[in-house]
């Protein structure tokens, strides 16, 4: 286990290796798909530099009152569905990416490439996400709802497991590789 | 007998308490079955994701947050005893009560028009919430209504196949544990997997969600059923997913089929793949108006 503290930089997540269990402490993004589709289809800049910062792929539901944001829900989401945009995510430097499910071969090479990770967090595990968060710092392009751009601040925000290192190592697709040889050789056994 | 006003107030207010109980509580059986799939996962990394599982269903309830963010599509489904019921107003009160538990709960609005994604805002709409209804004689009381906030994680892995007759047993299996492998980590496993077979090509999708909502440890009522269940179990476990997609034993927290009658030339088989959090809660209507919730 180990804990590391946001934003990252090269020499903190050197080591990680697949399978390694994280807990992350200081300022994260989240957006989703409406976000990434602002920043990449309508070209419009981040609004904060996000150089070794680390994004939480999901969409918080929160009430709002007067300037205060509280979030009543947030869990990770399919990181399968940013795929498009994860290349261009991380070339802004991007250091962490937090979603649940595998990502393809296509982009395993990006988190090599850029020194980056891509943790895996328990889908549906939405409790342990939501009572991390200390609070809501900014929010911004509130016309997307949950689909906004947040910044938040979590306090050991975990476990995360890393399913991409920063060799290109891929957990969930050796797992998916292991699965497809078990699935031939049980279609024998049937 | 009768239903007064009284009685359909009821219905929408059971309805609204089992939506919001349904994200917040874990059926027991589903809380049992995963603390045993701890013990019997070896792989430490799947372990130490059945272990966060369990945490999060303790945080959750300790300090009442939702389990998963999703809220689901809201689907019902009604057993009726032998009594004389309004229709229209039945599925009217649990509309209303859908809406009330989004809008008082805060709960995420996800029912959108398939094509231009605009959005219901509370859950509802002209075909939300999805009611099913059935005749069940044999029910103490008057109405048992079954909420199932269905996260689409998961419903998105589920499948549909119309098999020949001629595919038979192996057939089904060999959909069954393609269906699954397919899934792999993407639907949130371990998970509860609820087979259909046999009915018409819309009868099997809702045996299969029959299935998924079916406790675990329950068996299926038809003898071959239940051998498939024992055997599909196994038959899963070996495809090495393991919870999340990690790799590991546990793919499935359990196997539930249901069967029926189909056409001399049909094999319909269906998989609902259900996320290990099994969404679900139950109550009974009394003939007194009294509500009994079940389980959890």
């Amino acid at each position: 286990m180990k804990e590391l503290k946001t934003p990252l930089d090269e020499g903190s997540i050197e080591g990680l290796k697949l399978g390694d269990t994280v807990y992350l402490t200081g300022y994260i993004y989240i957006m989703r798909d409406a976000t990434l589709r602002r920043i990449f289809e309508e070209k419009v800049k981040p609004p904060e530099d996000l150089t070794g910062q680390v994004i939480l792929f999901g969409a918080p539901s929160f009430i709002k009152e007067g300037e205060r944001y509280s979030i009543l829900s947030v869990g990770v989401t399919t990181s399968q569905r940013m795929e498009k945009y994860i290349p261009s995510l991380l070339s802004l430097g991007v250091r962490g990416l937090i979603g649940k499910g595998e990502l393809s071969e296509i982009v395993t090479p990006e988190f090599r490439n850029r020194k980056a990770l891509y943790f895996l967090f328990v889908g549906g595990a939405a409790a342990l996400v939501t009572s991390a968060i200390e609070r809501v710092e900014r929010v911004w392009w509130e016309d997307l709802y949950g689909e906004a751009l947040f910044k938040v601040k979590v306090n050991a925000l975990g476990p995360a497991f890393v399913a991409i290192d920063t060799l290109g190592n891929n957990l969930l697709l050796n797992t998916k590789r292991q699965v497809s040889d078990n699935l031939k050789n049980l279609l024998q056994e049937i | 007998m009768g239903f007064t006003s009284e009685f359909y107030e009821k219905v929408r207010e059971v309805s609204e308490a089992l939506y919001y109980r349904a994200l917040t509580v874990i059926p027991k059986d589903v809380v049992e079955k995963i603390r045993l799939s701890y013990d019997t996962e070896d792989s430490p990394l799947g372990k130490e994701v059945m272990d966060t599982i369990i945490k999060n269903i303790e945080v959750a309830r300790k300090r009442s947050l939702l389990v998963c963010q999703d809220t689901g599509t809201p689907v019902y489904l009604v057993e009726l005893g032998d009594v004389e019921i309004s229709l229209p107003k039945l599925i009217r009160a649990i509309k209303e009560g859908v809406r009330d538990a989004t809008v008082k709960n805060h709960l995420r609005p996800n029912m959108v028009h398939p094509i231009t994604r605009v959005n219901t805002g509370d859950n509802t709409g002209r075909s939300s919430p999805i009611v099913h209804v059935e005749l069940n004689e044999g029910l103490k009381g008057v109405m048992k209504i079954v909420a199932l906030p269905k996260g689409s994680g998961s419903e998105n892995m589920s499948a549909l196949a119309m098999l020949r007759p001629a595919d038979g047993l192996k057939g089904v299996k060999r959909f069954v544990l393609e269906t699954v492998a397919n899934a792999g980590g993407k639907g949130c496993p371990p998970y509860i997997v609820g087979v259909g077979i046999g009915g018409d090509f819309e009868q099997v999708t809702y045996l299969a969600k029959k299935g998924a909502l079916r406790p675990l440890g329950s068996r299926s009522e038809d003898e071959i059923g239940r051998k498939m269940e024992d055997e599909l179990f196994l038959l899963i476990n070996k495809l090495g997913v393991g919870p999340m997609g990690v790799g590991g034993k546990i793919t499935a927290l359990g196997v539930n089929v249901e069967i029926a009658e189909t056409h001399i030339s049909s094999l319909p088989v269906a998989v609902n793949i259900q996320c290990w959090r099994g969404e679900r809660a139950e109550a009974i209507i009394g003939e007194d108006l009294s509500i009994k919730y079940l389980g959890g």
